[in-house]
Order: structure tokens, then C-alpha cells, then sequence
């Protein structure tokens, strides 16, 4: 292929969902039909159950073989930051909850025999047992995460070595020297970089860690990749980040309030070591085709950036619609075609105002066995607004946030706006 | 051109002054809300859950005007850390105008279920000097 027949494939396959003609059949949301009692809309074939309701701001989800579910908590509810629960008589619903957990966050996987979870500064983990809930103290794994209000969550995955994978977010918007203010030039280099904005990689198996003596710095320029995760089959690290905020409030000579609502594109990659993902001095422009250099760094909305290190996202998302969650698909109870495929879990936009908000869906991408994208991007459930147009996020009913599939295929999707978890199986109907 | 056509031109070039910006000659605090606030604070004032508070019937708003004023210039790396309860800055606005400060201040003192005097923009430009 010639560099630019290259170009023009890369910008097509960026261009966002394919006509349901494109695919043998249409396996996205809008085949199928509301059910005002889930609120959801899952494809045609698709069955949704409410596993469990008002949960609290429900975040990241794990499931254990035995069919355990384990939720994370943004906030700490009455008994603890994290829920166990279980559905007995396997009728889609949760009979047997328990909180439980002396702190927490987002963060939540299963690794071996333990759960390993996150506040923003420290990495937990409980050994499980026969029981649902654990009964020993957690082992801290990773403390001295730098404390920061934004992008502050730990989200963690584990590869087959004996590695976990940490996001450490950005703790600003594009790295100003003053925060988020019209004008303000970027720090150049950006100190962020140091201890921040990319994916550490840890010991999975030893206690007592600390960000920035143990561990190394996996991949860089990531403004926020909490939806991450490891792709077992492909042998590799995904993320999709969440873009930059605010391009017309900071720079309105160079941006409209409409490009603003859809740039920059959030973006999907496989990570590769030593990887850089341009941020703050870049962003993707999905409708470009082109990553452009960021307006505190002499961007104007036009002029590509130059540094030919930062890497190219594999798709592309829509911007603002704040990617939560990333889980492949590995159980054979769906159809083929989502055999290894990605979900994500869209958070669902609030930088879009004063136009409609977004998002607020999971997304599924199709793939193959070695991780490579083999068809266009479509949405798999929505309607968790519960209001169209969506002025405000504090209007949505449902926010969803985590995903994590069951040992019997059911894909489990969080939401931390109604505290709702669902359980989506497929009934080939 | 017929009158008709004369008409619809002089529409659409009202319909299209509206959408400009505010000069600084005709600072109204609604147009400083909408372009400096509004992203983060959302047009009914009523925040993003975990990131930005609602301004509704907010006592800081309708408190004393010093601590207002203070905390918009200074944004919230004014705040005492145990104060901070948001995934988000807020970013100091004293690049802001004293009568856009004022403006948009007696702005959102009149909405989103607030009720206090405006502000004018000698009291910003007496907090300015304090800082
Ligand atoms: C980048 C996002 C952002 C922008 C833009 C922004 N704010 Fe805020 N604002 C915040 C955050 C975050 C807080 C909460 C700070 C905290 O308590 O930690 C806040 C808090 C406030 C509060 C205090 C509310 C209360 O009840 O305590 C007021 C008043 C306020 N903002 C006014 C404004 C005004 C006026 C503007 C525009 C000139 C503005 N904000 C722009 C993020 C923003």
C-alpha cells in the first residue's frame, strides 16, 4: 500500500459505525427494542436482566469463576468500599449482597486467589476464600500514587508474566502552566510525564511497593486510560483514553463551540512498551484523520503535530464520551462475531455543553485472535440516558462504567448515576 | 434585491449577531457564564456529579462577597485540602475583567435558586488588591 492509500484506509476505518448492510447481520443496540423496566437496549437476540439496583456509584466490576460478582465503589457505602454478590438460583438476579472493604475506589480485578482494588493513592488486595466476602486484612501491593483530583482513579489488569498493569492519570487537563485557563501556554517538557499520564507496570505478586522506586514506566502521554485492559489471546495491553477537555473555553480563536463538543476523539490502542500517546503536547482529530498539535503547544486546529513518535489510535471514539471500562470478550456464549471483540463502557460526556451531551453507552469493537480490529465500531447497548436530548449528565438515569464477563459468557455492565447492574445474555432470539 | 429577499438577509444577520460574542463594551454576565462556566457548571447550573458542584442555592453564592470574590479569583487551589471534595480544579479566574467578574458573579447570585446582591466591580478590583 502507498502511504497515501494507507492515509485513506486509516481515516475510513476512523470514520465510526458502519451501515448495519455491512455486516451479515445487525448486532448493534438498534436492533433491538427498549424495555422500560431495565431501561436499556440491548441487540435483537439479546436478553438483559437487572442484577442488581441501587447500588450506590458502582464502578468497576470483576467476576469470579464461581459466578461471584464484585463491584467498586466510587464512594463508600454504608459497609464498606466494595460488594460481593451472588445469585444463588441463577434467575439473572442477585440474592446475596455484601459490602465489605476497609478502602477503595475504582480500581477492582481478580488476579490468582486474590481481589486486588484501588483508592487513588494505594493498591489493595484480599485473598479469597470459600466465601463470597474475604475475611483476612488487605496487603497493600502498591501505596504512593501521587494524590490528585483529576484523573485520579487506579484501575489495574494483570498480563500472564506476573505483571500488573496501573493507569496513573493525568492530574490536569493539558499540562498549562495555569490550569485550565484561557491562553495559558503548556509545560514544556511537561513535569506531569514523570510520575503521571501513562500505564506503570508492577510486580503483581509483591507487597509493599511504591510508585516511583518500584515498578516502571510502561507506555506515556496518556491522559487518562482507566478503561484498560489485557487481552489474554492477542498476548498485549489496551486502553482508550479519555481526550483533553475544553479546546473553545481555552482557545475560542481557533475553536468553535461544535468542534470543541466533538474534539479531540477519544482513542483506542494497543499499547506498545516505551509507547507515546502524545499527550499533552497532541491530540487525535478523528475527523481528520490527523493528530494535531495541541493549542498550548502553537496548535492552531490545523497544523498536524510534528513529532512522528506519537502513535496512531487503532479506531477512534467521538470526543468527551469519557471511556470507563474495557473488557474483551473471552466467553463462547455470545455469537461468533463477538468472539475476542472489546466492550467499553462510556461514561457518557459532560464537556460537550452547551450541545447535547453524549455517550452513555457500551460500545463494542469486532476482533480477531491476534488483537487486530476486523470491522467497524458499533453501539451494543444505549439508552441509559433516559432522556434524548440530554442537556445535563445530572439528568441521566443510568452512567455506565464497569464490565467484566461471567465463567458462563454473560457480559455484567456497571452504572454509578442509578447504581444499577446489569446482566446481558444472549438468547438467540 | 425585493423587499422580501432584504428582510431575510437583515433575519439572518440579527440571528448571527446574537450568536457572536459579547464585546467587552456590553459584558453581560450571561454571555461571561456561558463562555467561561458553563462547561464545567452546565447550563442549569447543576454541576457534574463527582466533578463539579451544583450552584444551586450554594452558601458560598449567597455568603459573605469577600470569600465569593476570593474564591473565584483564586479557583479552588484556594482551598484548604480537606475542603476539596470534586474530581475537578476549578481554575482562578483573575485574568477575568473586574466587570466581568462582577458581571458574572450578580449573574449566577440571581439564578440557580440564589438570592443575593449583586456584585460591582469596584469590590472585585478591592479583593484584587488584597491578593
Ligand atoms: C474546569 C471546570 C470549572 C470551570 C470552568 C468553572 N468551575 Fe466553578 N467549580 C469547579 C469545581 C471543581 C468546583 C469545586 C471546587 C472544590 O470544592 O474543590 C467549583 C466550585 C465553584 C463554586 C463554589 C460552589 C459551592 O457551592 O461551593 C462557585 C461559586 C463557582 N465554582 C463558580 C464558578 C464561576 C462563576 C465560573 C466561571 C467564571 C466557574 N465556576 C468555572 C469547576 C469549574
Amino acid at each position: 500500500m502507498t502511504r497515501h492509500a494507507l492515509l485513506a484506509f486509516c481515516a475510513l476505518s476512523l470514520l465510526g459505525p458502519v451501515s448495519a448492510s455491512a455486516q451479515s447481520r445487525d448486532w448493534s443496540a438498534a436492533s433491538g427494542e427498549q424495555d422500560a423496566t431495565l431501561g436499556i437496549r440491548v441487540p435483537k437476540g439479546f436478553k438483559a436482566t437487572v442484577f442488581a439496583d441501587d447500588m450506590g456509584r458502582v464502578r468497576h466490576l470483576a467476576v469470579r469463576e464461581d459466578g461471584t460478582v464484585y463491584a467498586s465503589l466510587y464512594s463508600k457505602n454504608k459497609d464498606g468500599w466494595l460488594i460481593a454478590l451472588t445469585d444463588g438460583d441463577g434467575d439473572g438476579s442477585a440474592d446475596e449482597i455484601k459490602e465489605f472493604g476497609s478502602f477503595g475506589g475504582t480500581g477492582l480485578a481478580l488476579y490468582k486467589d486474590w481481589l486486588y482494588f484501588s483508592s487513588d493513592t494505594t493498591i489493595g488486595r484480599y485473598k479469597l476464600g470459600e466465601a463470597a466476602v474475604p475475611t483476612g486484612d488487605a496487603e497493600i501491593v502498591v501505596s504512593g500514587f501521587p494524590s490528585q483530583n483529576q484523573h485520579a482513579t487506579k484501575p489495574m489488569t494483570f498480563d500472564d508474566q506476573g505483571h500488573m498493569y496501573v493507569t496513573v492519570g493525568a492530574p490536569s487537563n493539558a499540562c498549562q502552566e495555569r490550569a485550565r485557563t484561557p491562553g495559558s501556554p503548556g509545560l514544556s517538557p511537561c513535569p506531569q510525564l514523570e510520575l503521571q499520564a501513562g500505564i506503570w507496570r508492577f510486580d503483581a505478586n509483591k507487597t509493599g511497593q511504591k510508585h516511583g522506586e518500584d515498578g516502571e514506566r510502561y507506555a506515556t502521554g496518556i491522559r487518562n486510560g482507566l478503561a484498560m485492559d489485557w487481552n489474554h489471546s492477542a498476548n498485549a495491553l489496551y486502553f482508550i483514553g479519555h481526550g483533553r477537555d475544553q479546546l473553545q473555553q481555552l482557545f475560542p480563536q481557533y475553536y468553535t463551540a461544535k468542534q470543541s463538543a466533538e474534539l479531540p476523539a477519544e482513542e483506542f490502542h494497543r499499547a506498545q512498551k516505551d509507547g507515546n500517546y502524545g499527550w499533552p503536547y497532541s491530540y487525535w482529530d478523528h475527523q481528520r484523520g490527523e493528530r494535531m498539535k495541541g493549542p498550548e503547544y502553537g496548535g492552531d486546529g490545523k497544523t498536524p503535530a510534528e513529532n512522528p513518535d506519537f502513535i496512531a489510535p487503532l479506531t477512534a471514539f467521538p470526543g468527551h464520551w469519557a471511556p470507563n471500562d474495557l473488557t474483551f470478550y473471552t466467553g463462547d456464549a455470545f455469537p461468533d462475531y463477538f468472539r475476542k471483540g472489546a466492550f467499553i463502557a462510556f461514561h457518557g460526556s459532560w464537556n460537550r455543553a452547551p450541545l447535547p451531551q453524549q455517550g452513555y453507552n457500551v460500545a463494542f469493537i469486532p476482533m480477531n485472535d491476534a488483537g487486530e480490529i476486523t470491522g467497524d465500531w458499533s453501539i451494543f447497548a444505549d439508552k441509559f440516558k433516559g432522556e434524548e436530548p440530554l442537556a445535563s449528565p445530572r439528568a441521566a438515569t443510568h452512567r455506565p462504567t464497569g464490565l467484566a464477563v461471567g465463567p458462563d459468557g454473560a457480559l455484567y455492565v456497571a452504572d454509578d448515576a442509578g447504581g444499577r447492574i446489569w446482566k446481558i445474555t444472549y438468547d438467540h432470539r | 434585491m425585493t423587499t422580501a429577499k432584504v428582510l431575510i438577509t437583515l433575519f439572518l444577520a440579527s440571528v448571527l449577531a446574537g450568536l457572536l460574542p459579547a464585546n467587552a463594551e456590553t459584558v453581560t454576565g450571561k454571555a461571561v457564564y456561558e463562555q467561561h462556566c458553563l462547561s464545567c457548571h452546565q447550563a442549569d447550573g447543576g454541576g457534574v456529579p463527582m466533578m463539579q458542584p451544583e450552584l444551586w442555592g450554594s452558601r458560598r453564592i449567597n455568603g459573605p462577597d469577600t470569600a465569593l470574590i476570593d474564591f473565584v479569583l483564586g479557583g479552588s487551589a484556594s482551598l484548604p485540602d480537606e475542603e476539596r471534595a470534586y474530581s475537578n480544579e476549578m481554575p482562578g479566574f483573575d485574568h477575568l475583567s473586574d466587570a466581568e467578574l462582577a458581571a458574572v458573579l450578580s449573574y449566577i447570585r440571581s439564578r440557580f435558586e440564589n438570592d443575593a446582591p449583586a456584585i460591582a466591580a469596584r469590590d472585585i478590583a478591592a479583593r484584587r488588591s488584597e491578593m
